[in-house]
């Protein structure tokens, strides 16, 4: 399994958006968009004008599908369910309550918002290809409620004589005026897809979908975020429906079937997931195409077929793949972000460990785990391969279930918050893995870990009013300065995954400082690492603690221990053996009887270190 | 009547698991869905239609003619749409489309060679049946049964006690290591996709016999309801796979009969999402959890 071709979900690494280029996307967007409107001149011909409609009605439910999919990650087999309660709904206020056009369309769309966010609470508990089946059954669920519940759907005989729109005495039911309909509702649906992508609303969104846990530990509500991106979704779908209503002025169950569903997650893939351009290029190959291949009749469906294998096979991201995907940066504003509010100033140790517990089932990972941290402290985890330090990590920042004790970052208690909420109190952390966002670059890296402290709503960012905007200059002045921080400076517009080792751990390092926080734990921050770069290592640690960062660290490596530590806790099998100095761990009988040998005290600065 | 839909819903069941087990077996391997396994069943339901009222075999040899062919086919389709996604470690969700591909191109084969048109499918059995208490059972219903729970069995000891059985559950486990193993699993892949097309050619047949008829399209909705099954009980588990057909049989059965006909699917599927919703993955399946 050599790979001919790197392609993962990931995209590769465009280059920075200059300015002439970014003319020049401008004028293509603007050729575009004037292309689409003067289309009915060219093309008066019925049957192209239709197949256009239809490709617009299918750019809005993809470009939905987009949000929740390919910005954030989540499966949804049940894009067509929205589709369907949108297009009833609109059918049903105007032919049985009268409503017109106009009312009845934001009222399909904000309806199926809503039941798109009330069904995504609970079922985005679910995950992965679950999460899939989960939206598939719902989609099924309302098919089935459209044909059954006759009273208000008129069952499998549909609705009939849905009336076109009507404006200033214009009817704009005839194709080539309800052909502007849709070009308006598309060219909306991608301003607002661009939106969400290029401010922090999108930002956020491709953390979850890069990395659930990460984006949840550096403040993000993923929740809040997922649902949110769930509403969108299917309210675009909302919004195809009433448009396909209207058009066609007759509906029935048949046209919002699991088949509907499917096509749309075709139709995104192929064009490309997590791209603005590729869901409404992949909404028109998939409606134009079986179109073409009318002409060779019956073996129409078995080359539509061969097609989608070889565009899956040999368009692994998509037809449009990498074409102007990148997120611009912001312009940079001088200012600060406020960080985590300190409410309890003082002397009182910063992190208050008392008789912690962790359990997996009958495992007892911790147990009787106590000590405090003060602040400005750099406080050493040592301990063999399975002593429990990366549980207790787990433990603080809310990833692991405490079963008993207490934990307190000042004079808050954390157990029973949400790790998006721990980290917004003050915690940040690296992982022992390294956990980088694959998508993002390195600047991007940064720049999330921003996320929890902008005081604008994602509606001003949104809409990039100027209080968002300075903001987001602000974050990217911040970020920059934390990228020279950690001497990442040159490397900002890489791909985070693409850099090296050593790069990587500081990027880590760099995003956990972002969210300004209190208590910073690093996570075996040397692992790997060679003697200069843990020279290097250390000269950072200090730095940070310098800047009033209280540190928590686990490592197994000596020397970076007795170089920053100014105490240790030992762990060893899950208790604590000692606490101390490091001359004191270094010269403590237990623990060198216990866990460390003889090799403590045969670590001297520039020792070779294997632990 | 109650004892009436759950025999009826037992023998639904009992197909869906061997539908499903196809879904959890590839699943288990690759973390796929393939979706042409509802093509696999319309072969096999073809094919050995083609053998019986063409050619005048006899159901039984018939059925394993089928599987034969089927598993051939299981085994092109794994080559041509799934193992090139995987050469080129393309995201997973690709092989959803590339498998889709795979179903239409199938069914539109299908519908080139023998017609779109309905075909009737012959019984292996003359009609008849007995009295179970209240209830009715009749000889094919009890066939289907029986074959399926042959085949669960003999599918279920295979992945317990073979050597390729334990290729497979080490490929599950862990790919890139059971491959420095020295496991071929290239091999053991097409092995997967053509037992599984296999006994979904099985499945095939005897939803063609129990229905009556046979059509290109008759794979989808089966498909479908084998894949919820598989899920239910949890991926990646033959014994799940099997508690996951019956349990939708049931509720599907049970629930058609008793709260609403027209409901029906309904209810199965506001059943999944419940079960999924209290056990996210299955009711066999193992959360393996994120490790940070």
């Amino acid at each position: 399994m050599t790979p001919a071709r790197r392609s993962s979900g990931a995209p590769a690494a465009p280059s920075p958006v200059s300015g002439s280029r970014r003319v020049t996307s401008r004028l293509l967007v603007a050729g575009a968009v004037l292309a689409a409107a003067g289309a009915p001149l060219l093309a008066s011909d019925q049957y192209v004008l239709h197949v256009l409609i239809m490709w617009g009605i299918y750019g809005v439910l993809t470009l939905g599908l987009n949000v929740i999919n390919g910005f954030t990650g989540q499966l949804s087999l049940g894009q067509g369910a929205f589709y369907g309660i949108g297009a009833y709904c609109a059918a049903i206020l105007t032919v049985t309550a009268g409503w017109a056009f106009w009312v009845a369309t934001p009222a399909a769309t904000a309806l199926a918002a809503l039941v798109g966010m009330l069904v995504s609470l609970p079922v985005l508990r679910v995950r992965g290809i679950y999460l899939g089946m989960a939206t598939f059954g719902f989609a099924e669920i309302v098919h089935v409620v459209l044909r059954s519940w006759e009273r208000l759907t008129k069952g499998v005989l549909g609705i009939a004589g849905i009336l076109p729109p009507i404006a200033l005495g214009i009817d704009f039911g005839t194709q080539d005026r309800f052909y502007f309909l849709v070009l308006a509702a598309v060219l909306l649906s991608v301003l607002l897809s661009h939106r969400i992508y290029q401010s922090s609303v999108g930002h956020a969104l491709l953390a979850i979908r890069d990395d659930e846990l990460a984006a949840s530990l550096l403040g993000i509500n993923t929740t809040a975020y997922k649902v949110a991106a769930f509403g969108v979704a299917a309210g675009l779908a909302g919004l195809a429906g009433s448009l396909f209503a209207h058009y066609l002025t007759y509906i029935s169950p048949e046209n919002f079937t699991s088949v509907e569903s499917i096509l749309i997650v075709t139709m995104l893939i192929v064009g490309g997931r997590g791209n603005t351009l590729g869901a409404v290029v992949g909404a028109g190959l998939l409606v134009a195409l079986p179109e073409f291949l009318r002409v060779v009749n019956v073996y129409r469906l078995l080359i539509y077929g061969l097609l989608l294998v070889g565009a899956a096979v040999f368009r692994p991201d998509g037809l449009v793949g990498q074409v102007g995907r990148g997120r611009r940066r912001a312009r940079p504003v001088a200012g600060t972000l406020p960080g985590p509010a300190e409410t309890d100033a003082g002397t009182a140790p910063l992190l208050r460990v008392e008789d912690l517990r962790v359990r997996f089932g009958g495992l007892v990972a911790l147990d009787d785990v106590s000590f405090s941290v003060a602040r400005g402290e750099v406080y050493g985890i040592i301990g063999p391969n399975g002593a429990g330090k990366t549980t207790l990590f787990n433990a603080i920042t809310g990833v692991a279930p405490v079963g008993r004790g207490r934990l307190r970052l000042g004079d808050r208690d954390l157990v029973g918050l949400a790790p998006y909420r721990r980290a917004r109190a003050g915690i940040a952390r690296t992982f022992q893995n390294i956990r980088a966002f694959a998508g993002m670059r390195a600047w991007e890296t940064v720049e999330v870990g921003f996320h929890a402290r902008l005081r604008r709503g994602g509606l001003a960012h949104l809409f990039a009013t100027p209080g968002a905007r300075a903001e987001a200059g602000a974050v990217r002045s911040q970020a920059d300065a934390l990228l020279r921080f950690v001497g990442l400076e040159d490397v900002a517009d890489q791909l985070a995954r693409n850099l090296p080792y050593g790069h990587q751990r500081r990027l880590e390092i760099a995003r956990a400082l972002a969210t300004g926080p209190r208590l910073l734990l690093l996570d075996e921050p040397a692992a790997g690492m060679n003697e200069s770069e843990c020279e290097e290592l250390i000269g950072l640690i200090r730095r940070v603690r310098d800047q009033g960062v209280t540190i928590l660290l686990v490592e197994h490596h000596m020397q970076v221990v007795m170089a920053v530590c100014d105490r240790i806790l030992v762990l060893n099998f899950g208790r604590p053996i000692a606490e101390g100095t490091p001359a004191a761990i270094r010269d403590d009988p237990s623990v060198n009887a216990a866990y460390l040998g003889t090799e403590i005290r045969d670590t001297a600065p520039g020792a070779a270190e294997r632990a | 009547m109650l004892l009436q839909h759950a025999i009826n819903g037992l023998v639904l069941g009992s197909v869906y698991a061997l539908i499903a087990v196809g879904f959890s077996l590839v699943f288990s391997v690759l973390e796929i869905i393939n979706f042409s396994h509802g093509a696999m069943l319309m072969l096999g339901a073809y094919f050995g239609l083609v053998l019986i009222g063409t050619l005048g075999w006899g159901f039984l040899p018939a059925v394993a003619a089928s599987a034969l062919l089927v598993a051939a086919a299981g085994a092109i389709v794994e080559r041509a749409t799934v193992a090139p996604l995987r050469r080129r470690e393309s995201p997973r969700v690709l092989a959803l489309i590339s498998t889709i591909g795979a179903s239409i191109t199938l069914e539109a084969a299908a519908q080139l060679v023998w017609g779109a048109q309905v075909r009737g499918y012959p019984s292996p059995l003359p009609a008849g049946g007995f009295a179970v208490g209240s209830a009715r059972v009749t000889y094919l219903e009890c066939t289907i049964m029986a074959i399926a729970a042959l085949l669960m069995g003999g599918l279920g000891l295979f992945v317990r006690h073979s050597r390729t059985g334990r290729a497979i559950r080490a490929i599950a486990q862990n790919l890139p290591a059971a491959r420095l193993m020295g496991i071929d699993v290239e091999r053991t892949i097409v092995t997967v996709f053509a037992v599984g097309s296999a006994i979904g050619a099985v499945a095939g047949m005897l939803t063609g016999a129990y229905f009556s008829f046979a059509q290109p399209s008759m794979g989808f909705l089966p498909g479908i309801k084998g894949f919820v099954a598989a899920v239910l009980g949890g991926m990646g588990s033959v014994v799940g796979a099997g508690l996951g057909g019956l349990l939708l049989g049931l509720v599907e059965s049970l629930g058609g009969g008793l709260l609403s006909f027209e409901y029906k699917d309904a209810i199965v599927f506001g059943v999944l999402i419940l079960i999924l919703i209290v056990r996210p993955s299955g009711i066999l399946g193992y959360d393996t959890g994120e490790k940070v």
